[in-house]
């Protein structure tokens, strides 16, 4: 009997393909964005800096898209592995902020431009949502069923 | 697009859930429930397999009068 082996199946992959389409769509608009503010106003942060946050949005909105769509996880996910593992990269990156907030050496903003410092506070708010929305995604999935 | 009540009602008669239907198939239960709510026309491989699992044809599930 023909059965789906692929490790998205055929809906799963229309709604990805349609959530990546739109995720280039908004990358696009950032850059252009960025490219108007770094022309026309200020150089806002270093280029890796710079590079992190601009891929930070979409990154972000496919995953959560995804997730709400039902499309991240694989077939056979369950997704407490992620779950865990999600939620230790989150309790490290707090952990590291907390660090950097009690040694002083914190620093959000360098010579008028963003620093390296942003980097911790966006990792741990990008992964402590989608932790978030797994969790809850994974509790109205268990009352479905 | 209307809900597909056949396959509900055909998926209800054999005392099968979502999940058991989409596993037999290959699918999520997300899926199956699109499926079944008319949010999702699948294709015909998988309305063939769907069939198979009931031993029905595809008119019986998928044919709108």
């Amino acid at each position: 009997m023909w059965k789906e082996d692929r490790p998205y199946d055929e809906y799963q992959l229309l709604k990805r393909y349609r959530i990546g389409f739109q995720t280039m769509i908004i990358f696009a608009l950032l850059v252009g964005i960025n490219g108007f503010i770094k022309e026309f106003y200020i150089i806002w942060a270093p280029p890796i800096i710079e590079g992190i946050v601009l891929l930070y949005i979409p990154m972000f909105y496919f995953i959560l898209m995804s997730l709400f769509k039902d499309a991240y996880l694989r077939k056979l996910d369950t997704g407490i592995a992620m779950i865990v593992i999600i939620g230790l990269v989150v309790i490290f990156n707090l952990f590291v902020i907390i660090q950097s907030l009690v040694y002083g050496t914190f620093s959000l903003v360098k010579d008028g431009m963003l620093s390296d410092g942003i980097v911790l506070p966006l990792l741990a708010s990008f992964f402590g949502v989608i932790l978030i929305f797994m969790i809850i995604k994974r509790i109205k999935d268990r009352r479905e069923v | 697009m209307a809900k597909n009540l056949r396959l509900k009602t055909a998926r209800a008669a054999r005392d099968m859930s979502q999940k058991k239907l989409a596993d037999e198939v290959g699918v999520t239960r997300q899926t199956m429930n699109a499926i079944e709510n008319g949010d999702y026309n699948p294709s015909l491989n998988l309305c063939i397999a769907i069939c198979k699992v009931f031993g029905v044809t595809l008119n019986d599930l998928f044919w709108e009068e």
